[in-house]
């Protein structure tokens, strides 16, 4: 999966990654005050939650969840 | 109703376009909601555009050179009044990022906000080979894009985050608004406007390639459905990327300066790409040809230049532009400095430059409906992407010169008042799928039209034969498959609206190359292998009647045309590779 995980023992709850994530894969536990990945397999490796993450609490791979076609 | 909102100017997206319109709207007095199925700041891409062209004559900038470049690179199918009206307009919209505090790298080498008319840095590649044509501004893609949320809410706009809309409410043949729903609540949303813009980013299908899975067609397909008139979207988009690693775009050190041809080699070893002539990405249409010829696969050839002196030159504004490229090929344990790389071309759809057909000041042919960005089908580049930093030129100029026209026209219009039982019958298109128990998944859909799409047979090197092949195929996805396609939760139910939207603009795509009947720029046809200028410097437009596709051409102004009295293989220094 392209997103691979969150570490939460990093992770101080500021809620970016679940608040921006274009691709809709990253939800916000309300009980935990923490993100959960809830989609992976939808995510793009677009990187924007682990460049914009304070703590570097995110790990993106930039391998797909889901193989796409290629031209050849 | 759940959630009836009212407003005077609608923008849908929230991209650099969208964020440029509600600010345009917005100081124009009227009153703006700016919606997105994402979130705006970090939706579209706009993200990942880390440049934007920009005209200043104060810094030896030549306009007439530089749209002589578009209309060259373009091959003449450049809408050129456009480009004027683009590079004219750039050097206010700098400003305005300048006035929001974006980050620029300034010409001491260190990066900050810009005094007022202190010229910023241009990327190295830029200062070899347009010297003395435009000037292009360089920020982080991220950063430029916080700003440009605080902009909006700055100036006094509404947000409104993960609401996906699905369709414009048409209303007497005019646009009185849009529906769709909270991705996160389920709530229905409909918003009633005087006047309603699409900044809704491109058509691209969720493929191999960088930042671009965003760009679903939406707002073309949903103006195509409301009945408006579209304009060029027969030119393909092509990146290039590693095949072991397709979410990377590599955009190397040699790339824009011209001298990527000496990293590209065929499955011979030579290095096929000659000198073309033209910059950037309009030679990848060579790539699937060498395939098709039996030549292929493609490698990327080692760029043999020190990486850590590489690093101090570019990967600092790469790591917030085209992704953090060098990251991900390192976590997938590839070494581009070093090892030969299998690459291929990356489909990314539809070439921005088409999209809902506008005029000069950004109105499309249904009333009370505006077009900017991406969505919006203006002409610029023609045959080919022009040169880096246009997406964003044009992002940002469309974007406030549509705010500020729909503003205009919401302060003529009397209240939009739409019967609550008219925006009811919107319902059950926004949240049908979700009501399906059985049916064809939204993967299913989306993975469908994907498998028709990017085999480089089809768009790449195309064929008539193939083209209706391909079209075969999407008319079944339309008829079959998308009455049946079924949504299990709200995120998928906004997958579902996006294949839906994806299957409509393969057609258009498909459609309106079947028509143009020659090649051109990154348009090769197998079976009208030349450029054909006595019939073909036109454009194709098209828009639903009555179910049906109606198509028809254009001609493309004489100021655009270039010199026709040059030899072909001067004027067309792009030669297409035959067996």
């Amino acid at each position: 999966m392209p997103i691979e995980k969150i570490d939460l023992d990093l992770c101080t709850g500021c809620g970016i990654c679940a608040n921006s994530c274009p691709m809709d894969v990253i939800y916000w536990d309300e009980k935990a005050g923490k993100p959960y990945i809830r989609y992976p397999e939808d995510c793009a490796a677009c990187y924007s939650c682990e460049l914009d993450c304070p703590v570097k609490a995110v790990y993106v791979s930039p391998q797909r969840g889901r193989p796409v076609p290629h031209p050849w | 109703m759940d959630g009836l909102v009212e407003t005077d100017v609608l923008v849908i997206g929230g991209g650099l376009a969208g964020c440029f319109t509600a600010v345009g709207a917005r100081s124009s007095g009227a009153d703006v909601v700016l919606v997105d199925k994402n979130y705006v700041g970090r939706t579209g891409c706009s993200v990942y555009a880390a440049g934007m062209a920009l005209f200043n004559p104060d810094w030896g900038d030549d306009i007439e050179a530089w749209l002589e470049q578009y209309s060259r690179v373009g091959e003449y199918v450049v809408d050129r009044s456009w480009a004027r009206i683009l590079l004219e307009n750039s050097y206010d919209r700098h400003r305005d990022l300048v006035d929001w505090g974006v980050t620029f790298y300034r010409k001491d080498g260190s990066r900050g906000s810009l005094d007022p008319g202190e010229e910023p840095d241009r990327p190295f590649w830029l200062k070899s080979r347009y010297r003395h044509m435009c000037t292009l501004t360089m920020f982080g893609g991220h950063d430029k894009m916080v700003h440009a949320r605080g902009a909006v809410l700055d100036s006094g706009c509404t947000i409104l985050d993960r609401v996906m809309i699905t369709d414009l409410i048409v209303e007497d043949g005019m646009i009185a608004g849009a529906v769709g729903f909270h991705v996160r609540t389920g709530e229905f949303v409909a918003i009633q406007a005087k006047a309603t813009v699409l900044a809704s980013g491109m058509v691209s299908f969720k493929g191999a390639g960088f930042g671009r899975h965003m760009g679903t067609g939406d707002g073309q397909a949903m103006a195509y459905r409301a009945g408006a008139e579209m304009k060029s979207m027969e030119w393909g988009g092509l990146m290039y990327c590693i095949k072991d690693c397709d979410s990377v775009i590599v955009d190397g050190p040699t790339w824009d300066t011209g001298e990527s041809k000496d990293n590209v080699t065929n499955a011979l070893g030579e290095r096929f790409l000659g000198d073309e002539g033209n910059p950037g990405t309009v030679t990848l249409v060579l790539w699937p040809q060498e395939v098709h010829a039996g030549r292929g696969p493609i490698y990327h050839e080692p760029y043999g230049v020190d990486r850590e002196a590489y690093k101090e030159e570019i990967i600092d504004y790469e790591s917030k532009a085209e992704g953090p490229w060098i990251t991900m090929l390192d976590r997938a344990g590839l070494d581009i400095f070093n090892d030969r790389l299998e690459q291929i071309t990356a489909y990314v759809g539809a070439r921005p430059g088409g999209g809902v057909k506008i005029d000069a000041g950004c109105a499309t042919s249904l009333p009370g409906l505006y077009a900017a960005g991406d969505a919006s089908g203006c002409g610029l580049g023609g045959a080919a992407y022009p040169a880096g930093g246009t997406g964003m030129n044009k992002a940002a100029v469309t974007g406030h010169i549509a705010g500020v026209n729909a503003a205009e026209y919401a302060g003529k219009s009397g209240a939009v008042n739409i019967d609550d039982a008219v925006i009811e019958r919107y319902r059950d298109s926004v949240f049908g799928p979700l009501r399906r128990r059985s049916g064809f998944s939204t993967d299913h859909v989306t993975k469908r039209v994907q498998q028709t799409l990017f085999p480089y047979e089809v768009h790449m090197v195309m064929h008539e034969e193939r083209l209706n092949a391909a079209l075969t195929m999407v008319g079944f996805f339309r008829d079959h498959l998308l009455p049946r396609m079924r949504a299990v939760d709200l995120h998928d139910l906004r997958k579902a609206h996006e294949a839906r939207n994806m299957v409509q603009t393969a057609e258009m795509i498909l459609r309106s190359s079947t028509v143009r009947k020659e090649s051109r720029g990154t348009f090769y046809r197998e079976d009208y292998p030349d450029r054909d200028d006595e019939n073909w410097l036109r454009w194709v437009l098209f828009k639903e009647e009555e179910g049906e596709m109606r198509l028809w051409t254009e001609p493309v102004p004489e100021d655009s045309h270039g010199d026709r009295s040059m030899p072909y293989d001067e004027r067309y220094p792009l030669k297409y590779r035959r067996e």
